[in-house]
């Protein structure tokens, strides 16, 4: 096997928490959903805490 | 933090320009004006309601403007369908407002206005949603590579139904290739510009779907001729706004520096997508939407004394607002790899043009 090949493999039949949210729709959102909801967590902790 | 003196309140600069940024995306992308996200964000920086309404409606007349050039330049726009629909659009706002002013006589306006925003986009997303995930799985079964087909796929039969109305005059949509009864087209403007007027937003959430589902554009169309729509109702928006001194030009000045290079990707995004990617963001934004407006009309309910509502609303809309943009940068991030032949998850093939 290349090593190009190699690359190919390990980039597609890995079987990780990563690779099981990107192969499926609903584990996409849900792992954007868990990005951006503790982004805004971080805006609110960081900039607006005080001023709401 | 930035002294806004006309506002009279302090706000970081960093989150306008941020808001600018990630609401111009959005709207680039799915042809809306964004102010169900920007307003509530703005009064959680502090603005006053009414400011906050002036500042978006005028940032959103700009960034509209920029987003509408990018979407000619893609070939995005039907012109006979976008001035054919402004004189209903403008109608059906008159009629919005007056019913509204109806509803505030009563001292029910909050309340119902809540109540029908919420079942207004939760049925466009109901209806968005089942149709676009329909249309995606087909697409996965005919094109698993995502490979020969089109930039346009959807499932409704509405369209046909609504072409098939033998009301003179008849017009020819030539961009959008689309052949519809005048009628039909003034009736979805009426229609759309009556709940905008009555929400009082700018109403392309409702005008995107109205134009794919009941006109039969494609989305791509529906996007760029909706941008139109919304310069016109965003000009005049910002016009009156400025005239009753309800705009911060500073504040307007932050976010429309973010929605610039916002609204120029978005739009070019759109270019690397098929119509289902495009319905299926937009349908996200309204289940997002209807959250907080459900949020907001819960709060109201309770008499405002749920803390953690005022909280949760507010992680709702800078979530949602961020939440979109990720999907849509990880689209045109999935286009780009799937273009160089690079692994990509099955799902995604078919909603990015190869």
């Amino acid at each position: 096997m290349m090593a190009g090949e190699d690359r190919k493999v390990a980039t597609t039949e890995g079987k990780g928490l990563g690779k099981v949210l990107l192969n499926s729709m609903w584990g996409f959102w849900l792992l954007l959903l868990a990005i951006s909801f503790g982004l805004a967590g971080v805006i609110y902790v960081i900039w607006l805490r005080g001023n709401i | 933090m930035f002294d806004f003196i006309i506002a009279g309140v302090q706000a970081p600069v960093f989150l306008l320009v941020f808001v600018g940024f990630t609401v111009g995306i959005v709207g680039g992308f799915i042809g809306v004006g964004g102010g169900y996200m920007v307003t509530p964000a703005l009064i959680v920086f502090g603005f006053p309601g009414y400011m906050a309404s002036g500042i978006d409606m005028t940032h959103i007349a700009g960034k509209g403007l920029v987003s509408t050039l990018r979407h000619r330049q893609l070939g995005n726009i039907d012109w006979t369908l976008a001035m054919s629909m402004v004189a209903g659009t403008m109608l059906g706002v008159e009629l919005g407002v007056r019913v509204l002013v109806y509803f505030k006589k009563l001292g029910v306006a909050g309340v119902v206005l809540l109540v029908t925003s919420v079942v207004v986009m939760f049925s466009l997303f109901l209806y968005t949603q089942i149709e676009t995930r329909r249309a995606h799985r087909q697409m996965r079964e005919l094109v698993p590579d995502g490979k020969g087909v089109g930039r346009e796929f959807q499932t409704s039969s509405l369209p046909k139904f609504f072409q098939s109305i033998p009301l003179s005059p008849i017009v020819r949509c030539r961009t959008a290739r689309v052949v519809v009864s005048m009628w039909v087209i003034v009736l979805v403007g009426v229609v759309t510009g009556f709940l905008a007027g009555f929400l009082g937003v700018g109403g392309g959430f409702i005008r995107v779907p109205a134009l794919v589902y009941l006109v039969g554009a494609s989305t791509h169309i529906a996007v760029g001729t909706d941008l139109v729509e919304i310069v016109f109702s965003g000009g005049y928006g910002a016009l009156r706004h400025s005239i009753e001194g309800h705009v911060d030009m500073m504040a307007v000045v932050f976010m429309i520096s973010g929605a610039l290079f916002g609204a120029q990707l978005g739009s070019i995004a759109t270019a690397y997508v098929r119509g289902p990617a495009i319905r299926y963001v937009l349908s996200y934004s309204l289940i997002l939407a209807t959250l907080g407006s459900v949020m907001r009309l819960i709060y109201v309910a309770t008499g405002q004394t749920v803390e953690w509502l005022s909280f949760a609303a507010v992680i709702l809309t800078l979530g949602e607002m961020i939440f979109l943009c990720l999907f849509i940068l990880s689209l045109l991030w999935f286009a780009r790899q799937h273009r160089r032949g690079l692994w990509v998850p099955d799902w995604v093939k078919p909603l990015v043009i190869s």
